[in-house]
């Protein structure tokens, strides 16, 4: 096993790669150019495709074509790009096509975008947010196959520090279980037998009268309750007899983490949470400490997005506060005041003393 | 974003305008483009035109969307009002805000990723309505903010700074905006002030849409060998047209030309443009002749600027829909609710 120094963006396409993705376009926006770069650069060098497209309009118009052709295809942005993408997002998520989104955020005011859907209608795509370069490379090639085990689009949630910083990785393919032939595509292997195929986001079927909307969008949800069930994944340290629980996402979370071992080292009863799938939630994690800890912490940097799924999950269980805030650089890429272990330290001693009494070196 | 103010000083010898407004008076923020950038030039030639129509910095609305060009309105005209849109929204916005309060002067500054890309529609359907306002084009064929993929304004076989030659048709701005009925059509060079500034004058005079393809070189990503919107390429292919003094209603008329040189156009407002002829008997008020002219030049690799055509008795918009003369921040409660008399009245007419 080799490890290579890589820039995220680098680290993100090759892995892109190795998933079986020969199709990506996208228009430039920072942090995400260079993603587009190295996809330019990489994609026909692997015999696929990268087109810099007009806007993000045509670049998840672009993808879903060759989604629907039965290619492994994907498009990308930021908060921004992807905004300009909702309606068709929400359109691919109804036509069931497994389309991957490379969302390189302008830090966490994005999770409400990612987490809700976005667009019109009732749905959700599958967020993965990675804490760092090597969990992205997983998760890229993770995103593929539960895109197509589910027909449904899945989000990586990365953000300006995990594209432009680099780490030393290994750059390896993961097998996945066999998935079955893409039966729905548009491949043209059946012209002239009369099975020919439509896609289409209103639940047609060919052959019928009508579309049954009430139908078609009762089964999208079942598949929703489904995938809830088996994909919600999270990460947690020092949760046996922690009276205080602090939670963050995203590569806060690795800051966050740092602190609270720190804080464990010194003797303080703290745990950590890390969803590692934004959607669906990881509820029960939550629910399972409520009854024992006297507060959950949510470190997040906003005005406060994900306390929500806190708070849904345990309902008034245990108090819930908000330990984080809006923080920036001068150029709103996220990178502010806040991301830094010493004031993180600060802010999660203070809380954890406030909630649970407890001097750090008790 | 990075702001920088200028100290709020005057040299002594600067020489006010007719409103008693000096050209400092129309600058903006030092910008932060990169040094030598094209678009700082244009910014210049708007606050010189501006200073010499002594237009009140107060009456001019300034929109943009995104990109550098759509950076440079903090580094124009500080004491006018600014509207920073969304990438390649500008036309719809400053159409709403020109239908609402038609008292102001509109400035629309774009680049050729923000109207040539994503805003292609928009830019598209604002030259279709004849909205009021100069649009300009700050052209560099390149995106630079986010450091040097082509646009749609790049030549097809023009290089990349890394050497790679681009495979897509260019779409010409100006040639579009002729197509799509804009009344003012020019293009120029950010390099040749010269030639722009009045040009931004008679554009600002011009009532209905005038548009200026300005090519604006990017130094840092598009200046290089190989591209053709660098400041060599477009010096050693530029092909004026005409070279045009404005006269404003105001102003004295002291320069003699012989006759058959130069072409004379009286604009709506009074203001005249005297055009010197440059290219042999090319008429800016033939539009079909300016549309072959044009795709003629393109083929030769040459790049046409100048006054390319005007209709001096453009309509706008606002003729177009019979608009109320009054911005509608003006309308007072009884123009708002004129009561039930007058809504059955407007009922029984549509009966």
């Amino acid at each position: 096993m080799t490890r290579r120094f890589v820039e995220g963006s680098e680290a993100i396409v090759e892995a892109a790669i190795l998933a079986g993705c020969r199709f990506f376009a996208g228009y430039p926006m920072t942090p995400f150019t260079e993603v587009l770069d190295h996809m330019a650069e990489k994609m026909p060098l692997a015999g696929g495709i990268c087109v810099n497209a007009e806007s993000e309009l045509e670049a998840v118009g672009m993808a879903w074509g060759a989604l629907a052709t039965g290619a492994r295809a994907a498009t990308g942005s930021t908060g921004q790009g992807l905004s300009l993408m909702q309606e068709s997002f929400s359109e691919i998520t109804r036509a069931e096509l497994p389309l991957v989104v490379v969302n390189m955020a302008r830090g966490q005011s994005d999770y409400y975008q990612s987490t809700r859907g976005g667009g019109h209608g009732d749905y959700f795509h599958i967020i993965l947010c990675p804490i760092d370069i090597h969990e992205a490379v997983e998760h890229i090639q993770l995103a593929f196959h539960l895109a197509d085990v589910w027909r449904n689009p899945v989000q990586i949630y990365g953000d300006y520090l995990l594209a432009h910083t680099a780490e030393a990785v290994e750059l390896e393919a993961i097998a996945f279980d066999t998935l079955p032939a893409k039966d729905w595509a548009l491949d043209g292997s059946l012209n002239g037998t009369g099975g020919s195929r439509n896609i289409n986001s209103i639940g047609m079927t060919k052959g019928n009268k009508g579309i049954e909307p009430e139908r078609f969008w009762k089964r999208l949800q079942a598949k929703y309750e489904a995938i809830k069930i088996a994909e919600a994944r999270h990460e947690a340290e020092f949760l046996e007899d922690a009276n205080y629980v602090v939670t963050a996402f995203g590569t806060t979370a690795k800051f966050v983490r740092h602190v609270i071992r720190e804080m464990r080292n010194e003797g303080s009863r703290i745990g950590y949470i890390r969803p590692i799938t934004l959607w669906p939630f990881p509820s029960q994690a939550f629910c399972d400490v409520a009854g024992s800890v006297r507060e959950i912490g949510v470190f997040e940097l906003n005005g406060g997005q994900m306390i929500d799924d806190v708070r849904l999950a345990v309902l008034g269980a245990a108090p819930v506060a908000a330990l984080g805030g809006i923080s920036s650089d001068e150029s709103g890429f996220g990178v502010g005041p806040l991301l830094n272990t010493d004031v993180i330290r600060s802010i999660l001693e203070a809380a954890y003393e406030r909630a649970t009494g407890e001097e750090k070196d008790q | 974003m990075t702001y920088l103010t200028k100290p709020k000083l005057h040299h002594p010898s600067l020489q006010p305008n007719q409103l008693g407004f000096t050209r400092r008076d129309y600058e903006g923020a030092i910008s932060t483009l990169c040094a030598g950038c094209g678009h700082d030039s244009i910014s210049a030639a708007l606050i010189q035109a501006c200073y010499q129509l002594d237009l009140p910095p107060h009456r001019i609305a300034k929109l943009s969307g995104i990109g550098c060009s759509s950076k440079t309105p903090t580094y124009f005209l500080g004491a006018s009002h600014g509207f920073n849109s969304v990438h390649g929204r500008m036309p719809s916005v400053l159409t709403g805000a020109n239908l609402a309060n038609r008292d102001l002067i509109y400035l629309g500054v774009s680049g050729d990723g923000d109207s040539a890309s994503i805003g292609l529609g928009q830019f598209a359907h604002l030259m279709r309505r004849g909205v009021n306002m100069l649009y300009i084009v700050e052209n560099n064929g390149v995106y630079g903010l986010t450091k040097g993929q082509f646009s749609a304004t790049s030549d097809c076989g023009s290089k990349s700074k890394k050497g790679v030659a681009n495979t897509d048709e260019a779409i010409d701005m100006a040639a579009m905006a002729l197509q799509l009925g804009a009344t003012f059509v020019a293009r120029s060079f950010s390099g040749d002030k010269t030639q722009l500034v009045p040009l931004i004058e008679a554009a600002l005079s011009h009532r209905g849409t005038a548009f200026i393809d300005c090519i604006s070189p990017c130094v840092a990503f598009n200046n290089h060998m190989g591209s053709t919107k660098s400041f060599d390429y477009v010096r050693e292919h530029n092909e004026a047209v005409n070279f045009l003094d404005v006269i404003t209603p105001r102003a004295e008329i002291t320069t003699e030309y012989s006759e058959g040189a130069v072409q004379e156009v009286t604009q709506h407002d009074g203001s005249i443009l005297r055009l010197r002829k440059l290219a042999g008997d090319y008429d800016v008020n033939d539009r079909i002749a300016a549309m072959r002219f044009l795709a003629e030049h393109a083929a030769e690799g040459e790049i046409v600027t100048g006054l390319l055509y005007v209709d001096p008795d453009a309509e706008d918009m606002h003729l177009h829909i019979k608009t109320v003369p009054t911005p509608l921040k003006d309308l007072n409660e009884t123009a708002l609710c004129p009561g039930s008399a007058a809504l059955h009245k407007l009922n029984a007419s549509l009966r």
